[in-house]
């Protein structure tokens, strides 16, 4: 797993200009940083993805007059090198952390097992209306709120080569998500979430568990994914090894 | 301020944010209020450190996982600035 890292890092950011340049967003490309663009309250309203080498540079100004302007992101996504250094930064200009993320990376290997999934679970490619809806229903409330998962966008999605939409039914309900974006160099697991009401049952653990199976019997590409401090546990377990953190910010425009 | 008196401003401003019928414990974590979302979060570390006049490291606010770790936090900056 040489430069896994940075395999880690490239992943997230192709699949963030995956859903700009494919799906109609608008995306502004700066030495530094770039923007996704959408509509109010729908993810992703507005993304910056950061290398951490622009406070050093003059693109630092450009990207706060932008802040300043109003064109502030729903989310900041920042890389760990310098962090420090970064972090007093992105709070003068109003952003304050939340949360991180763990780059975590698995090694495929070919005498993976496909979990006997019970009759009562199904895991399908999400495709009609209805499966898109609880998809959307299920990572809204439990990763994105209070923004919300466009539908056109996700339409969109699944239409693209590379990006495959699961849901994990359980009776006949949608309880688990995943979107998987497959890079040249990788595959990067996303959206994994587990309804409220059916968390703590291992329905994630199948569906992730598939997904490595499955992935596993047509490509020997490293699979990656950034887990929050939660999934860290649970991915370790599954045998994913932890790499380098991501943090996010949020735009505080408030007086408080 | 002693930890009885961080707690009882802590609690102050989480019900402002989550609402007055808010159960708020040492232990109580962002799983257990339905409306502490990533916004919400953010609002909470920002009155915090102002009502408080404490600037919280960023590796400080990601190990942050129930309201007793605020605590903690406050508690510790008041002693190291005595």
């Amino acid at each position: 797993m040489d430069n896994i890292e940075v395999e880690i890092r490239n992943n997230l950011y192709e699949f963030y200009d995956c859903v700009a340049q494919n799906c109609g967003i608008y995306s502004e490309k700066q030495d530094h940083w770039s923007v996704i663009k959408n509509i109010p309250k729908v993810w992703p309203r507005i993304i910056y993805r950061i290398n951490t080498e622009i406070v050093e540079q003059k693109s630092s100004i450009i990207f706060a007059e932008k802040v300043k302007s109003g064109s502030y992101p729903e989310l900041l996504i920042s890389g760990d090198e310098n962090i420090q250094l970064v972090d007093p930064f992105f709070r003068t200009l109003g952003f304050y952390p939340f949360s991180a993320w763990k780059g975590m990376a698995f090694k495929n290997s070919f005498d993976m097992v496909l979990p006997q999934l019970p009759e009562t679970v199904k895991i399908v490619r999400c495709e009609s209306a209805d499966d898109m809806d609880q998809w959307i229903q299920i990572v809204t409330s439990e990763l994105i709120a209070p923004v919300q998962f466009d539908k056109v966008l996700l339409g969109n999605l699944i239409d693209q080569s590379g990006i495959e939409v699961y849901l994990l039914k359980y009776n006949g309900k949608g309880v688990s998500t995943m979107l998987v974006f497959n890079s040249e160099t990788s595959t990067g697991l996303y959206f994994i979430a587990t309804k409220k009401t059916a968390q703590r049952q291992g329905f994630a653990k199948l569906l992730v568990q598939h997904i490595l199976s499955q992935n596993a019997r047509k490509s020997n590409l490293p699979l990656i994914l950034h887990a929050t401090k939660t999934g860290e546990a649970l991915y370790s377990k599954l045998g994913f090894k932890p790499f380098n953190q991501f943090f996010l910010y949020r735009y505080l425009n408030a007086n408080l | 301020m002693n930890r009885q008196q961080i707690f009882a401003g802590i609690e102050a401003i989480a019900k402002k944010i989550f609402g007055d019928e808010t159960i708020i414990t040492e232990e109580t974590t962002s799983a257990d209020i339905e409306k502490w979302d990533s916004m919400n979060h953010v609002i909470l570390i920002a009155t915090i450190e102002k009502e408080f006049a404490v600037t919280l490291d960023i590796m400080e606010i990601i190990g942050i996982a129930k309201f007793g770790d605020f605590a903690d936090l406050i508690e510790k900056k008041q002693n190291q600035c005595k």
